[in-house]
């Protein structure tokens, strides 16, 4: 309007984005449909499972037939069943624990990067402290001063984890803050909050949604190890880390604990599946297309 | 020291939309103070544009950074009055309200400078919000389509979706200028706006600042190593060498009379169409650091006019003709 005069600048092409991710091929989908056959199952199981996961529901320790696909345990119970059960567990756990360290770390790391100095020192003291244990050590010892139990395993796996997300995000955040457009926005009269958010918060965060796929695995993994040793899911519930301790104390019904152990790597395994094509994906040095 | 400053000025406006005096920046290093800005003096005048030209390291971008408090790990002293509000010192989040609104500044760099995970449409929207806490995004929306068109982007509206990665470099300063322009600001600084950019669209860019300087009545401070591109833009230049400004006068009277050696060497500099030369001239040495100033003048160890009492002590801005430079020798060199 005003600048008749000028000569246009020209317009390239608008580039047509692509809905289907780039990603999600190979062990990648199928790591997804894993997934997401897991989560339906978790939600639909009560309506169509015809066994109680928690009754008697034929004679004990039958092997592996036509009425009980994984046979039945020490009390007789459903192993498939159960086995099922045990995502109603395990999944909403994995992701409480992941979204609440994710959250955690995601403040901590950002207020350390953004503010820097003695804000910066303190945080990150405490996140080397906390990752000076190993993760399984630190978890038993906080679930075991809380009392055994899924919520307090839940706690202690957030305390455990978060610091690794605060280092992640802080060190981003760091590397972006120099970038020149964060200069910018400082120049046009943008608030802290607004360029922590806006500005450097959504190029700081692909590393931590990365790491937090693949540890969604590492979580279900770590929840069960607690619930083998007694520090998570107590008895009778179906969890696959204490169904795994009912397993091994009748060794010779195999199918007691391969049905839950079958279910734990089908679930680590789709986490990293999906993890590592994402890692790849992100990845810039990497990703020549 | 005020009407030192300011020696070339049309009478019928007399009061300064920026007005900087003895501006000194100080950054703490490991190896000591190392000053920046050793005492600048400038004036601007709504509608002008001024140039400051000087070599790199010579603090013409930590000039005009300080008075906008972008300098976090400095100490700024002096003064820098925009409209009469003192600058320096400000309150950060008083200073936040001028910066972008009334006084914003574009980079040199349009590849870099612009938020990679927004569309521009946002990004123009959170300027205009950021200053204008009522406005709706729809109108914000509106506004940034509009001025879009003002910068002379084509198929606005479709822009306004696009990603930074999805434009050229020069559509980009546009869009940062379009970005600084949002808030209806009286004074652009431009940081080497064009120096990124290819000679065609470098034009372009300039002419576009020319004209919006018009439109809007725009103070425009142009920050720039190229004489070039002084020439034809500004009304008016000021030199600086070492974090000070070392001659400052009219366009027209610095080119054709430069005072000061260093704006001589400056414009000898220059490639000419007409003079045919065996090897493109240059200024001998290397600029002076604010880290190890020389005694007296910090150009006296370039200078070919240099004199004994040069390192005597550190010459202030005088008249010399039409413009004020800063340096001893003069009166005994013609120029």
């Amino acid at each position: 309007m005003t600048a008749v005069s000028l000569p246009t600048a020209t317009v390239p092409p608008v580039v047509t984005r692509n809905r289907w991710p780039r990603w999600l091929h190979g062990p990648a989908l199928v790591g997804m449909v894993v997934l997401v056959l897991w989560v339906l199952v978790a939600l639909t199981l009560p309506i169509w499972t015809p066994f109680d996961p928690l009754e008697p529901v034929a004679l004990r320790n039958l092997g592996p037939r036509a009425a009980h696909w994984m046979g039945t345990d020490a009390l007789g119970r459903d192993v498939f069943t159960r086995t099922l059960w045990g995502a109603r567990t395990s999944l909403p756990v994995a992701a409480i624990v992941i979204v609440s360290a994710v959250i955690i770390g995601t403040v901590v790391g950002a207020a350390a990067g953004f503010f820097g100095g003695w804000v910066d020192a303190v945080l990150m003291r405490t996140v080397d402290i906390t990752m000076a244990f190993p993760p399984i050590l630190l978890a038993m010892a906080i679930t075991a001063s809380l009392g055994p139990g899924v919520r307090n395993a839940m706690i202690a796996m957030v305390l455990v984890w978060w610091p690794i997300y605060a280092r992640l995000l802080r060190a981003q955040v760091i590397a972006v803050r120099q970038r020149e457009y964060i200069d910018s926005a400082w120049a046009i009269g943008a608030s802290r909050w607004l360029i922590m958010r806006r500005y450097i918060l959504p190029m700081s965060y692909t590393p931590v949604l990365v790491n937090a796929t693949m540890d969604f695995g590492q979580v279900v993994l770590l929840l069960a190890s607690l619930s083998f040793i007694g520090l998570g899911a107590r008895p009778p519930s179906p969890e696959w880390g204490a169904m795994i301790t009912e397993g091994a104390t009748n060794f010779y019904q195999w199918w007691i604990a391969a049905a839950p152990g079958l279910a734990i790597l089908l679930v680590v395994l789709a986490f990293n599946f999906v993890g590592d094509a994402l890692r790849d994906s992100f990845d810039v040095k990497d990703n020549g297309r | 020291m005020s009407d030192v400053a300011v020696p070339t000025r049309t009478p019928e406006l007399p009061t300064p939309v920026l007005s900087v005096r003895d501006l000194r920046v100080t950054f703490a290093t490991p190896g000591g103070a190392v000053p920046a800005v050793r005492g600048v003096d400038l004036d601007v005048y709504p509608g002008e544009a001024v140039a400051i030209v000087g070599e790199s390291g010579s603090g013409k971008s930590v000039t005009m950074m300080a008075l906008l408090g972008m300098l976090n790990r400095a100490e700024v002293t002096g003064s820098a009055l925009y409209r009469g509000t003192e600058l320096v010192g400000m309150e950060p989040s008083k200073l936040r309200q001028i910066r972008g609104s009334k006084v914003s500044m574009i980079f040199q760099d349009p590849m870099t400078s612009l938020n990679p995970v927004l569309t521009i449409g946002r990004q123009l929207s959170l300027v205009m919000r950021a200053h204008q806490p009522g406005m709706s995004k729809k109108a914000a929306l509106a506004r940034a389509t509009d001025l879009l068109d003002q910068v002379a982007i084509s198929q606005a509206a479709r822009r306004c979706r696009s990603y930074p990665h999805e434009l050229s470099g020069g559509m980009r300063q546009r869009v940062m200028i379009a970005m600084a322009i949002a808030n209806d600001p009286e004074v652009l600084i431009a940081d080497e706006p064009t120096t990124a950019l290819d000679v065609t669209v470098q034009a372009q860019i300039m002419e576009l600042l020319g004209n919006l300087r018009h439109e809007h009545h725009l103070a425009l401070v142009l920050i720039t190593h190229d004489l070039g591109v002084v020439a034809g833009a500004t009304d008016r230049v000021a030199v600086m060498y070492a974090g000070k400004i070392v001659e400052n006068g009219a366009v027209d009277a610095l080119f054709a009379h430069p005072g000061h050696p260093y704006t001589r060497g400056l414009l000898e500099c220059l490639p000419r169409l007409d003079v045919r030369h065996e090897i493109q001239a240059s200024i001998p040495g290397v600029p002076a650091t604010p880290q190890s100033l020389p005694p007296g003048c910090p150009f006296s160890p370039r200078c070919k006019y240099v004199q004994p009492s040069c390192s005597d002590a550190e010459p202030v801005l005088t008249p010399h003709g039409e413009t004020m430079a800063a340096c001893s020798v003069l009166a005994d060199v013609p120029s």
